[in-house]
């Protein structure tokens, strides 16, 4: 008996199953391209009849894998699609992109942390349920709460994402998405909370997004979200969401007493003064404006700044010379993964674990872009085998 | 096995993807496999694998395309025995299994008494392993190949060999070191940074 058939058939038709849907075909398209009647395409991704070796190799062709990546015993199954394919109503490319991109990105950190034995701690923060009553108030308690967890004072946040992964165990990517989507969020048991965010906007508006999944994480867990700006929704979830964010990343007090700090002195609000408070807190212009009409520090700011010319970048660089905001993050836009599957990668190649095929597979890209960062990693070359050794 | 030089004509030689990669990459392909004294076969998920690299904005696939037009590689496909040693090398754990082009070369060359070009660490340790009477080697036993001394030019071919190291990031087996150091030469090496470290190092 040969390998293909020692394994139980229905294990094989669902990973067929996931392979097809990742791919985005339906069952008769499938069956069309490799020649089969769809009640037998049907039969096999029930486990009802073996699929026969030259099927195998068809499917393996067009859903654009490798039988080694569906049927290897290790392979993650990770479905996030059916989740997010609840929340629309009519197939949309760019979100089913999205949803791929994001899906891509847990199978493959998943199962490298599986080969290498890693274990991921799952220090969530607490859920806070949504309560009757005001959203914006039960916002503001419950952001404050997490920045006292997190023992942040009144101080700003400077890296959300990466406060995040490292406090709570998210998982984070950050990568080119359609315009429209701001980001994702889903939360699985097995994989734990997971954010996409869109690597096309200014880090300013990633960091907003960011704070508002935070929001979800707190409050509406186990429902994922597909955040595009202007097809928002009313609902309690989103306004808290919304409040959230801007109470986790500009906290009242704080806003409040600085606000006054830097406008010490002054009869009249200026660029420099927002310029100034915007960068200090890691929000946008705007955010920041809105924020402080929102407290009450000021009224038909933002309105005055647009008709008389905003305030612009070249205008941010004057006032804060080379101290703008870092995006940590941009680095990653020209590498062909991110840099934490990046040096899995590379350790589980070193263990010879995964072969570069198979490697090139599992992260979606091709060998060469495999070789650039598997020998980017490498800087240190053979010399490194006598550094001190990390136990 | 010791690599001694591909030199039995009616020997199948089965390369693999990466060799495949490398020799596009040292844009000499199809004067290489001209002058090689046997034919190169390739299998058909090698193929695949490399026609699904168009998406990623890969050229290769169309110099493939022309190559094997031009009869330099021939597609062949798994059969009989071929498939059950292919279908041991993709089904079972991660540590122990290959991607469907690399197992499906070494299935292959097995089957056919053939040899099997492959660069691939893990693989080459599971053939040596499990496929001990199979002669495998890496690409540079072909661009090292004598014939090639005679039928290149010698400048062309070290251009070749900076192609691939630069543009497919190849890599060289450490025992290839000095043998590349030599042929490529100390000035030529120092300008690439892009090299692997362990042939930029001038010892």
């Amino acid at each position: 008996m040969n390998t293909l058939d020692s394994l139980d058939p229905r294990i094989v038709g669902e990973r067929l199953r996931i392979a097809r849907e990742a791919a985005g075909l339906t069952q008769k398209e499938a069956a069309d391209l490799i020649e089969v009647a769809r009640t037998t395409l049907v039969a096999v991704e029930k486990g009802e009849r073996r699929v026969r070796f030259n099927e195998l190799q068809g499917l393996a062709k067009i859903y654009g894998t490798s039988i080694n990546t569906m049927l290897r015993s290790e392979a993650v199954q990770v479905e996030l699609a059916p989740r997010f394919r609840k929340l629309e109503e009519t197939a949309d490319t760019a979100v089913e992109h999205a949803v791929q991109v994001l899906t891509n990105f847990v199978k493959a950190e998943i199962e490298l942390e599986n080969i290498l034995g890693v274990k991921r701690s799952k220090n969530y923060p607490p859920e806070r349920p949504l309560l009757p009553g005001d959203v914006s108030k039960q916002a503001d308690r419950d952001a404050q709460e997490l920045r006292e967890r997190l023992g942040l004072g009144n101080r700003p946040i400077s890296d959300i994402v990466t406060l995040l992964e490292m406090e709570f165990d998210v998982r984070v990517y950050v990568w080119k998405i359609h315009a429209k989507i701001s980001g994702l969020f889903a939360f699985d048991d097995a994989v734990g909370p997971c954010i996409l965010l869109n690597a096309n906007h200014p880090i300013s508006r990633r960091v907003q997004t960011a704070a508002h999944e935070c929001g979800h994480l707190i409050s509406s867990r186990r429902q994922p979200e597909i955040f595009i700006e202007e097809e928002k929704s009313n609902s309690r979830e989103e306004r808290y969401a919304d409040a959230f964010g801007r109470a986790l990343l500009t906290p009242a007090r704080a806003i409040s007493q600085m606000f006054r700090d830097v406008t010490a002195g002054s009869e009249r609000l200026t660029r420099r003064h927002i310029i100034i408070l915007s960068h200090y807190f890691s929000v946008s212009r705007e955010a920041m404006v809105r924020r402080l009409e929102e407290l009450g520090l000021v009224s038909g700011v933002w309105d005055w700044f647009v008709a008389n010319g905003g305030i612009t970048d070249e205008q941010a660089k004057q006032v804060l010379g080379d101290l703008r905001i870092v995006d940590k993050q941009s680095s990653e836009w020209d590498r062909p993964t991110t840099l934490r599957l990046s040096m899995l990668a590379e350790q589980a190649y070193k263990k010879e674990l995964l072969s570069e095929g198979q490697l090139a597979r599992l992260l979606c890209i091709n060998r060469v872009e495999l070789r650039h960062i598997l020998s980017g990693i490498d800087m240190e070359g053979n010399s490194f085998d006598d550094a001190p050794i990390l136990r | 096995m010791t690599p001694r030089f591909l030199d039995n004509p009616k020997t199948p030689i089965i390369i693999d993807a990466s060799v495949v990669i490398n020799l596009i990459a040292s844009q000499l392909a199809h004067d290489i496999l001209r002058s090689l004294p046997f034919r190169v076969f390739i299998v058909n998920e090698v193929y695949g694998e490399i026609e699904n690299g168009q998406k990623r904005g890969r050229e290769d696939f169309k110099i493939l395309t022309n190559l094997v037009r031009e009869n330099l590689v021939e597609v062949v496909n798994l059969r009989d025995m071929a498939i059950l040693t292919f279908l041991n090398l993709t089904i079972g754990d991660t540590a122990s299994t290959l991607d469907d082009g690399e197992a499906a070369t070494i299935a292959y060359a097995n089957d056919c008494n053939g040899s099997a070009v492959i660069d691939e660490k893990k693989a080459r340790r599971i053939c040596s392993q499990h496929f001990q009477t199979l002669p495998i080697f890496c690409t540079f036993d072909i661009f090292l190949h004598p014939n090639l001394k005679n039928a290149l030019d010698q400048e062309a071919l070290r251009n070749a060999i900076l192609n691939a190291l630069r543009d497919a990031r190849m890599s060289i087996p450490p025992n290839y070191a000095d043998q590349i150091r030599k042929f490529i030469g100390e000035e030529n090496l120092s300008s690439y940074s892009s090299l692997p470290r362990n042939i930029r190092e001038i010892k």
